[in-house]
């Protein structure tokens, strides 16, 4: 047994390595419920496939939801492992990325109600910063373009920070991940017609303080 | 095409406006529309440029060690289940049979002597989940903000736990 | 012949068994343990053991773990009198049915937005509804007095909360 209490070389999970996904006959709905059931039936790649599926979105979620990339990437960590955990009591009853999101949302949200998102001002500063030195790869923007660029995602920030919760959440499925108003209606637990107007409210407070960046 | 602004559907179509998800035969709609309505032309581009401007907001790379990260997180939880060290694997059960019928007999023997005992050891084996005593202390926080039973010089409710 | 040594140890241990006393006087409890008959997730946790303690906390971030750690530290640190008042309005509150934990959950969330004195005016509402029954402090709720005194949403925050107060 190595120091990881696997079993080697025989019972070492093949998911531990990043597979590439070749089942591409399977319509995407289905796929990833059909994935999990696997996962259930003890195929571990399968999970290997699933992970690389949505790691990036539900990192990217939680990243933008509490602003802090360690926390969300811990988070992250939370959201697959109460998936692998939920493995054996796995029905396809839902869309998993409805249920995967469910599970990322109620962790975000539980992490900020409990306002451990402290001394935010500090982390917003450095974050931005990070944030924007990771995410830009383009070099021929000049000194004062960058400056703006940063200026303006730092805008952005605050105001996508200075949503209700909820709200965030919202908008952030519906903006980054596309979700259809019923998919963020299921993610939340409540109404088509309540994810509406937490959007509506949303965009409004958005367009107050984002508009005049056209 | 009436004013969107006003229909119910208003704030549905200047989203999906600013967001590119229109039908064909709605743009065409919309634009007309814009064409004719200031109120809405100042919405619609307004967020046009919200839709924008969140864009500018890219994702960040994922640390490169995530997944390993994970799976040692799984393996270790896979080590340390209950049911691992449990595991008939691990039991020699020729010898171990005589024990386990005598700790039965002792069990039930005790149990039957002690009816009372048998719930109480049965809520000592709780499937707690961490979050639910989060969900507690949050409840207290609330609950000890009302402090009714304590005169306020005495008790900070304010003061979270 | 293994099998008869496991008869001869039940018996034995039947014999041992039949031997202690039914319902012996309980152990002193230990000073930092619940009481048995606290049923918080709070109390549950403190009463397992320090290792199966670990392994719980140890399945949170390391800042949320922290964070969990300090409160129940500062959980514990509260007056045993002031904790048991927590603990029966948290029963009263769990006893409740959903949709009115909703509700109640709802009303403290509003009474914490509150200007302190208003808080402190609806708190000693609350204390003074304590020694009544529902029936009282539905004549109470119903007064000209009472809604002289809290405006609507205070009234309806009062009401709410006063699900959690026991009668004394």
């Amino acid at each position: 047994m190595d120091q990881d209490g696997m079993h080697t070389p025989a019972a070492q999970p093949s998911w531990n390595t990043r597979v590439k996904d070749n089942r591409s006959e399977l319509a995407p709905l289905e796929r990833d419920a059909e994935l999990m059931l696997r996962v259930r039936d003890g195929d571990q790649a399968s999970f290997g496939l699933l992970l690389e599926r949505h790691r990036g979105p539900v990192i990217h979620f939680l990243y933008r939801l509490v602003q802090r990339q360690a926390v969300a990437e811990e988070l992250a960590q939370e959201v697959f492992l109460r998936v692998y955990r939920s493995r054996g009591t796995y029905e396809p009853s839902a869309k998993f990325t409805t249920w995967l999101f469910r599970i990322a949302t109620h962790l975000g949200l539980n992490w900020i109600r409990d306002g451990r998102a402290e001394s935010r001002e500090e982390s917003l500063d450095k974050e931005t910063t990070e944030g924007a030195t990771r995410q830009v790869a383009d070099s021929t923007r000049t000194v004062e373009q960058e400056m703006v660029y940063r200026v303006k995602l730092r805008e952005v920030r605050r105001a996508i920070e200075c949503l209700p919760s909820k709200q965030r959440a919202a908008v952030l499925m519906h903006k980054y991940e596309e979700m259809e108003y019923s998919e963020i209606a299921n993610v939340l637990s409540c109404s088509e017609s309540a994810v509406k107007s937490l959007l509506f409210r949303a965009y409004e407070h958005l367009r107050s303080r984002l508009a005049h960046m056209a | 095409m009436g004013c969107p602004i006003e229909d119910d559907k208003g704030d549905e179509l200047i989203l999906a406006y600013g967001a590119n998800t229109l039908t064909p035969q709605q743009h065409i709609d919309i634009e007309l529309h814009l064409g004719t309505c200031a109120n809405c032309r100042e919405r619609a581009e307004a967020q046009r440029a919200v839709w924008t401007a969140l864009d500018t907001w890219q994702p960040t790379e994922v640390t490169p060690d995530f997944d390993e990260r994970l799976f040692r997180r799984i393996a270790n939880e896979g080590q340390n289940a209950w049911w691992r060290q449990l595991s008939p694997v691990n039991w020699p059960w020729r010898s171990t049979l005589p024990v386990a019928v005598a700790c039965s007999a002792l069990i039930a023997a005790f149990l039957l002597k002690n009816p009372a005992l048998g719930p109480e050891v049965q809520t000592h084996q709780p499937k707690l989940q961490i979050e639910q005593v989060e969900h507690a202390l949050d409840d207290m926080d609330m609950l000890k903000q009302l402090s009714i039973e304590s005169a306020p010089d005495k008790a900070n409710p304010s003061e979270k736990i | 012949m293994r099998l008869s040594w496991s008869v001869v140890a039940s018996a034995v241990l039947l014999m041992f068994v039949a031997s202690v006393p039914a319902n012996p006087k309980p152990a002193k409890q230990h000073a930092e343990k619940p009481s048995k008959n606290s049923k918080t997730p709070i109390d549950e946790f403190m009463r397992m053991s320090p290792e199966e303690r670990q392994k719980a906390l140890n399945r949170l971030p390391p800042e949320q773990r922290s964070r969990l750690q300090e409160r129940l530290r500062r959980f514990n640190q509260l007056p045993s009198e002031q904790q048991q008042t927590l603990r029966n309005m948290y029963d009263r509150l769990n006893q409740l049915p959903p949709q009115r934990q909703q509700a109640v959950r709802r009303s403290m969330n509003q009474f914490s937005k509150q200007t302190p004195d208003r808080r402190q005016a609806m708190r000693q509402e609350l204390r003074g509804m304590a020694p009544l029954e529902p029936q009282d402090r539905e004549a109470r709720m119903a007064s000209p007095e009472f809604r002289e005194k809290f405006s609507e949403k205070e009234q309806g925050i009062i009401r709410d909360m006063a699900d959690l107060v026991p009668p004394r």
